[in-house]
């Protein structure tokens, strides 16, 4: 049953008896003050869809459409999803982090992720009654170790900070094009909570980013292992953009509450069938290059780590369960197609290679602590 | 023998109407609780009777003058001066009235920005919808505390909205209470923030006027419930087929059709 929540207050108790129960320790992580920030308005009229030209709403109550409100929470609610579930994902890495670079790093990420639910909460509390109250309780009810968080990669298993790299690589780069989307809603109270989110966002990607580059430039970990490591996550991350001809995506943007990634820079009149197709090419194209970059350090072209293709180990969309290898080749066997899925995923000894690997000195690159504690 | 005649009181507008971008705006005026008498009863009838036939009205929207009562409910001392058998008729046409109002086929809204007991809760239980400021208001039937029943309809809609048990328990101890118990129970629909309420409430009524929505399907499923919930099953599903092959015809139900098909936000007129 769902906790009953009066007010945000109840919620922030709430808050904290999640904190306990995942046993998220005492200290930093639990004395931040956490906050609901707001950036300014940047556009204050509607900027896309049916009601393009507008006011933004600044309350639920402007919101000429029941199915507007109930898509809008839907959207607030998934993001939020994510956010604590992250946070559960990564706590397991507290105990050991390879330098104090890190464990700051990592500290920072959650802090910022709890920050970022906070946000979604006090959304999902200040502006939609009972319900938001209800699916508030909600967000801190499910749980990632149990597989109850709302999308596939927030049910993942993050075991090593090789996971950890990865993750916040190619899905808080999923994180950054949501929020993004959502930077432009008419729904004036979440595209103005996007700004402050971005920024803090920004890092976490960077974490990633430059947790994969100091490994592959250490030269410990063997790229093939990284590169199972890629084909575990970033399917998962192709997943988060959601379904292929969606109409959740074609009317969350004829509503004005998501629109697509470059919507400001982009004059161009939209596919509304193709939404989510066209954010997850654009988050390809941005790993890709990001791959490319970390393959400027391994010397053998024939090590060189890749994206793998849209159609290869998908759990949502139109290849959705369909057997295809990490190059988009097909396969019409269960049996060969289960057997190639050990040949290219991690499996538990590649686990166990890892954590070796991630026991050893100078496995990663070193970076001192200074750059985070100065900030 | 006892005369009829109204007994004489001061003409005056008790009742203000208005029509703003759709709503009707009811607005009972008799400062300091909105008490009715038969005048204002009168012209609360007049003023529903109008809404009803204007088509640019799509919502009609009750509220009390000011902010502190919504309607306490009937004139005490207007009651202690007319006859009984004055009262017999004043209330038949109180009830009279009450059921044009539930009966409009467009939907109502009591906007409760005040204390609203007694009759004033029995005119706010005769609209479909209830929506309260968060204030240290209260609601209630506590006619037994005179010797009396709600007698505007409050034992018939009371027990209709939070139940029979609940509904005698309440009026028999003659109880008043919070808005927010109110909700609790199913009596009160929302209750919005004090500041800013009526913009609250507008925002709120406006989401069913056109073009957002299909006010003419709003008002007939208004009409279905209300009549429909008071005769036989088989006869409410002949009601709800009626009103349903009227919809059929509509402008509205074509662009509704439409617009989804076409995946596109629909443009209701009301039509």
């Amino acid at each position: 049953m769902v906790r009953k929540l009066s007010n945000f207050d109840d919620w922030i108790d709430y808050f904290r008896y999640w904190q306990d129960s995942i046993g998220l320790p005492q200290g930093e992580l639990r004395n931040f003050q956490f906050d609901a920030k707001f950036g300014d308005p940047e556009v204050p009229h509607i900027e896309f869809g049916h009601y393009r030209g507008q006011r933004k709403w600044p309350s639920v109550m402007h919101i000429p459409d029941q199915r507007i409100r109930d898509a809008l929470l839907n959207l607030i609610v998934y993001q939020g999803d994510t956010e604590f579930a992250s946070v559960e994902q990564q706590r397991n890495l507290l105990g050991h982090a390879p330098t104090d670079y890190d464990l700051l790093a990592l500290m920072r990420v959650m802090t910022e992720e709890m920050r970022h639910g906070w946000q979604m909460s006090y959304l999902l509390c200040a502006h939609f009654g009972d319900e938001g109250k209800r699916e508030a309780a909600k967000l801190l009810e499910r749980r990632a170790d149990d597989g109850e968080r709302l999308l596939g990669s927030f049910n993942e298993i993050v075991a090593t900070w090789l996971d950890f790299f990865t993750y916040t690589q190619f899905i808080d780069r999923d994180g950054k094009f949501q929020l993004k989307m959502l930077s432009v809603s008419a729904f004036d109270p979440l595209s103005r909570s996007m700004g402050p989110m971005l920024k803090e966002e920004s890092f976490h990607l960077g974490t990633g980013n430059n947790g994969l580059l100091r490994i592959v430039k250490a030269g410990k970990m063997p790229a093939e292992t990284i590169q199972r490591f890629f084909y575990k996550w970033v399917p998962t991350a192709f997943d988060l953009f959601g379904n292929d001809n969606s109409s959740s995506a074609h009317w969350a943007y004829v509503w004005g509450l998501k629109g697509r990634y470059d919507e400001r820079e982009n004059a161009q009149e939209p596919d509304k069938a193709k939404l989510n197709e066209y954010a997850r090419e654009l988050y390809r194209q941005e790993i890709v290059k990001l791959v490319e970059r970390l393959n400027m350090f391994i010397p053998e072209r024939e090590r060189w780590l890749k994206v793998p293709e849209l159609k290869f180990n998908r759990k949502i969309g139109v290849y959705a369960h369909q057997m295809y290898t990490v190059d988009g080749e097909p396969i019409d066997s269960k049996e060969r197609y289960a057997a190639y899925l050990k040949t290219v995923l991690p499996q538990a000894r590649d686990y166990e290679v890892v954590k070796d690997i991630e026991r050893e000195p100078d496995w990663i690159e070193a970076k001192k602590a200074d750059s985070l504690l100065k900030q | 023998m006892a005369t009829l005649t109204q007994p004489k009181v001061e003409q005056k507008t008790l009742v203000r109407y208005r029509v703003e971008d759709g709503l009707g705006i009811v607005e009972l005026d008799d400062p300091p609780a909105n008490t009715y008498t038969h005048e204002m009863m009168r012209q609360l009838d007049d003023a529903i009777l109008q809404a009803r036939f204007d088509d640019t009205v799509h919502v009609i929207v009750l509220r009390g003058h000011g902010d502190k009562f919504f309607s306490a409910g009937a004139n005490i001392a207007y009651l202690n001066s007319i006859t009984p058998r004055y009262k017999y008729f004043f209330c038949l046409h109180a009830n009279e009235t009450l059921n044009r109002l539930e009966q409009t086929p467009k939907l109502t809204i009591a906007a409760l920005n005040g204390h609203t007991v007694g009759g004033g809760l029995e005119i706010g239980m005769a609209c479909d919808l209830r929506l309260a400021k968060e204030s240290q208001n209260k609601i209630g039937l506590p006619e037994v505390n005179l010797g009396v029943l709600p007698g505007t309809g409050g034992t018939q809609r009371l027990a209709r909205i939070v139940g029979k048990p609940r509904a005698i328990e309440m009026m028999v101890k003659g109880e008043t209470f919070s808005f927010d118990r109110a909700k609790e129970i199913g009596l009160v629909h929302e209750v919005f923030p004090a500041e800013g309420f009526w913009e609250q409430v507008v925002l709120y009524a406006k989401q069913f006027c056109p073009p957002n929505k299909a006010s003419k399907a709003v008002g007939l499923i208004k009409r279905a419930v209300q009549s429909g919930a008071e005769v036989p099953f088989e006869s409410g599903l002949t009601l709800e087929r009626e009103l349903q092959q009227q919809l059929f015809q509509s402008d509205d139900a074509k662009e509704g059709i439409a617009a989804y098909v076409e995946k596109r936000v629909a443009e209701f007129q009301g039509r």
